[in-house]
């Protein structure tokens, strides 16, 4: 007689299952990707792009492209 | 967008703004570490394309793209829950060959001004004046973009099945949206 095999009850330890053709990025790729824009877009450092923004360097940011997507991929707002 | 769990809710969300890309790049699009877990405060998720760099779409113009979005899992009751996807912000960005910013959708929740519009950029020739502004939209949905890529702009859509894909993308959008 075949076997039923009993579904664990355990708690899964799956990964969560991401989005076809989707990515993830470590926290330290986020960090990088900001770096990179800021040194393309700005000319600084993402960590000096994120110590203007809390200063309130940026005047007028959203009319600003460079700023504006500099902003977008920061950890700010 | 909702679903059972956050993750499989995230999944839908993701799978249909990744179908619309691929109507015009194979480029990468990746979403922050935690991108699959709730946060209904403090920071919004990243959706990332092509690493923060504008992405060469092809065509007679020479145009590149750049996108970005910024959302939120929550909580959702009635139909849209358990768990649905709240957008956080958008920004779609169309350059030219030159890299000069040509339109810009933009949107971003705590950031003035505080409903979506449009920016014309120096790639669009327009003076100053108006790069400037604000020009108030609707809400705009990234498959409008894609769209607008390839109708308008000529860029050669990689999917003979693009039409359908940004139709269907746009209807689910628009069902699920809670602003317009």
């Amino acid at each position: 007689m075949a076997r039923v095999r009993q579904r664990s009850k355990r708690k899964s330890k799956a990964p969560v299952r991401a989005a076809a053709g989707i990515g993830r990025l470590s926290a330290v790729e986020e960090r990088r990707i900001l770096d990179r824009a800021a040194r393309r877009y700005l000319g600084m450092s993402g960590r000096d792009f994120l110590r203007k923004w809390r200063a309130g360097e940026f005047k007028d940011p959203d009319g600003d492209p460079a700023v504006r997507r500099v902003a977008f991929l920061a950890p700010v707002g | 967008m909702a679903d059972n769990t956050p993750a499989a809710a995230v999944a839908e969300f993701l799978g249909s703004l990744r179908q619309a890309i691929a109507c015009v790049t194979r480029t990468r699009v990746e979403v922050s570490a935690d991108g699959y877990r709730p946060n209904p405060q403090g920071r919004a998720h990243l959706l990332d394309v092509n690493r923060g760099e504008p992405v060469a779409v092809g065509g007679p113009h020479g145009l590149s793209l750049w996108v970005g979005m910024r959302y939120r899992i929550v909580r959702a009751e009635g139909a849209r829950g358990p768990w649905k996807i709240k957008t956080a912000g958008y920004a779609y960005a169309i350059d030219d060959r030159d890299g000069h910013e040509v339109l810009a959708y933009h949107w971003q929740e705590g950031t003035p001004p505080p409903y979506p519009h449009l920016h014309l950029g120096a790639g669009a020739g327009v003076n100053a004046l108006v790069q400037k502004r604000h020009l108030p939209t609707g809400r705009v949905a990234l498959e409008a973009v894609v769209r607008l890529l390839v109708a308008e702009f000529d860029v050669p859509p990689l999917r003979r099945d693009w039409r359908t894909v940004l139709r269907r993308g746009e209807e689910r959008f628009k069902a699920w949206r809670t602003w317009a």
